[in-house]
């Protein structure tokens, strides 16, 4: 009896041991990474090409994709009453431009934030379908892009092989979301998504000094979330921690040039994949990834938190 | 021996169908009422292509002790004219829709009068309605209302202390000013902190009348717990999980739930976010709050699930509590939302 109790918790022990540590195959870490010299992509780059650092320790790199990987766009809009008349009709426009850039084998879905949320084209491969809901788009209501921003990473495309672009529009700040900023920016660095944004300054709604909070939830998930208002403004900050961009204008005719510019800046991305070695399992990894030899600036998610 | 036949048909007659009329609504007026709490929503334009009388005997027999009708039938019944009447000012009758909103408000009195605890549905009513009704064009109507409810809770001054309460934590929301990059929450809060302070000595004025008026309770709770007292506020929301307006009570589980997860007590957390969720499943915050604990907790394909069985579905009805937390005539569209809500089967 003894020894099966014995055997027992060894078992036990290596199995969190094991649990502790990542296994090839299974905990494969994917890094989205754009790499450029001036404003220029760099093409041809391979795996000898690239180092990576997980929380400081140098990794394998298992392989490193550039077009052979399809992609899935989830488009998040802001459909608030600041966005309607020409501002909605350019959005639709510029959106509709970006999709039409997709090819056969892509996906997308589009989910719009004003108080409320709603999927209006789920995951589908008829970007046709996600055009066609684009159309019926109308503007009213307050501004949950927190909650919009977390539900647009929540709700990625379940198809394992693609790579993931969360593409949000806003044109101002949080008026009515219950999440607060911390814990979506949590949630950013647990997925794999890349978010580029668009936002659209100079309208009365953004946020500037003397402007009301207005209400939101109050609520507070971790020390975090104490900040009301950080250094960088939201989207900026996500897209940073994702490894995206975030782009500014004031003028809703840039928008078209905004959204078509991002799905061709994305299509030129490498994927790395590997799988960790030499670091624990659980909580914040810092990654950092660079170039061996060739000249060039990488741009690639934060780390990654587990 | 004809005039005999003739007067025994017309007794016969007269008895079967005086009860009947007396005493039962029609089939028809009953399945409007059935199908409505059924999230049926034709039923609305049904109802008034139906002759007014028919209608308004229905009603009355819905109303006769003797129908049987439930304070829920009732109450569903009222909400089915109340959406007849805002139909109505939509597409500027207003006739019809003094006709419904007068059926709705007897209606309405008769549930109170079976269930006293729907004394509080009826308020909020109250509250929502003359704005509006206002908002859709049916100025000089909400002037009834107003007065009606002046005159029957004017003098309770549990509730007028809970209505200036909200006027004073609105306008702290509205006072806390953005002042530069880097700000923190807590000198957000302390730039709140003198409406903050009058709205809680309302509430808590308001609970010493009332102690039983729970959404004053989710109220200070709030104030409470952004004041930086989490036991005082963990108390308060306790109490108001027992209102009897699901939407107090779906908030109270979610501020309750965010305090539990503030302290990563996970488990007590996800219980009161589906506790949210089980009382209002077609709430926003709460399916938010949930797939956000579990994606902390590492259980993403559940977090993606909670998404995708509620929120994220195709044409989704989504109403949130959060949404009309102000005074009442803030958002009277989203007020009568909940109202309708509550008495979906």
């Amino acid at each position: 009896m003894k020894s099966v109790v014995a055997a027992a918790v060894a078992a036990s022990l290596m199995m969190s041991a094991q649990d502790s540590r990542f296994r090839s195959g299974v905990d494969a870490v994917r890094v989205d990474a754009l790499v450029v010299d001036g404003r220029r992509p760099v093409a041809g780059l391979t795996a000898e090409d690239f180092e990576l650092r997980d929380t400081g320790v140098l990794q394998a790199i298992d392989s490193v994709a550039l077009a052979d990987v399809p992609i899935s766009v989830m488009v998040l809009l802001d459909v608030s009453t600041s966005v309607s008349g020409s501002t909605l009709d350019r959005l639709k426009e510029g959106v509709g431009a970006a999709l039409a850039a997709l090819e056969p084998r892509d996906r997308a879905a589009l989910i719009t934030f004003s108080s409320d949320l709603r999927l209006r084209a789920d995951w589908s491969g008829d970007i046709a379908s996600v055009n066609g809901a684009l159309k019926t788009l109308q503007g009213a209501g307050g501004t949950s892009l927190l909650d919009g921003v977390f539900a647009g990473l929540t709700f990625g495309d379940p198809t394992a092989t693609v790579r993931r672009l969360l593409l949000v529009f806003s044109d101002g700040e949080d008026t009515s979301s219950w999440l607060p900023h911390g814990a979506v920016i949590d949630k950013a660095r647990r997925t794999d998504s890349v978010v580029y944004s668009v936002t659209m300054r100079g309208s009365p709604w953004s946020r500037r000094a003397g402007q009301p909070l207005l209400f939101r939830s109050g609520i507070e998930l971790s020390p975090r979330d104490r900040v009301v208002w950080t250094e960088s403004p939201f989207l900026d900050e996500i897209a940073d921690a994702t490894g995206g961009t975030a782009f500014t204008t004031k003028d809703p005719g840039e928008l078209r040039g905004a959204f078509t510019r991002i799905l061709t800046e994305f299509r030129t991305r490498y994927l790395i994949t590997y799988t960790p070695q030499g670091v624990d399992r659980a909580g914040w990894h810092p990654i950092e990834v660079k170039l061996k030899t060739s000249k060039g600036k990488v741009t690639a998610r934060r780390g990654y938190l587990r | 021996m004809r005039v005999l036949v003739l007067a025994a048909l017309v007794l016969l007659l007269s008895h079967s169908a005086t009860p009947q009329q007396e005493t039962q609504p029609t089939p028809a007026y009953r399945s409007l009422v059935d199908g409505y709490r059924r999230i049926g929503m034709t039923e609305i334009e049904r109802l008034l292509t139906l002759p007014g009388d028919a209608i308004e005997a229905s009603a009355d027999a819905a109303l006769s002790p003797a129908s049987g009708w439930t304070w829920e039938d009732l109450r569903g019944a009222a909400m089915l004219h109340t959406d007849a009447a805002l139909r109505a000012l939509g597409s500027k009758d207003r006739s019809a829709a003094l006709f419904h909103l007068a059926l709705a408000e007897r209606l309405l009195d008769r549930t109170v009068s079976l269930s006293r605890p729907q004394e509080d549905f009826v308020w909020r009513w109250y509250a929502a309605m003359p704005q509006r009704i206002k908002s859709l064009g049916g100025s000089g109507i909400e002037n009834r209302l107003d007065a009606y409810a002046q005159n029957r809770w004017g003098q309770n001054r549990a509730r007028m202390l809970y209505l200036r309460a909200l006027e004073f934590e609105w306008r702290g929301a509205n006072e806390a000013r953005v002042v530069s990059p880097g700000q923190s929450m807590l000198s957000m809060r302390n730039q709140a902190q003198g409406t903050w302070t009058g709205a809680a000595t309302a509430l808590v004025e308001a609970l010493k009348e009332d102690p039983s008026l729970h959404a004053a309770a989710l109220h200070l709770g709030r104030i409470r717990m952004l004041q930086g007292q989490p036991l005082e506020a963990i108390r308060l929301f306790r109490s108001a999980l027992a209102s009897v307006d699901p939407a107090v009570a779906y908030l109270a589980a979610l501020f309750l739930g965010s305090l539990e997860e503030r302290e990563e007590r996970f488990v007590e957390a996800e219980s009161l976010y589906r506790d949210a969720l089980a009382r209002i499943p077609y709430g926003q915050a709460a399916p938010l709050a949930l797939a956000q604990l579990l994606s902390r907790t590492g259980r993403e394909a559940e977090a993606r699930g909670v998404l995708a069985a509620g929120l994220l579905r195709p044409r989704a009805f989504v109403v949130e509590p959060m949404w009309a937390y102000g005074p009442p005539d803030e958002d009277p569209a989203t007020q009568i939302d909940l109202l309708r809500m509550e008495v979906w089967k």
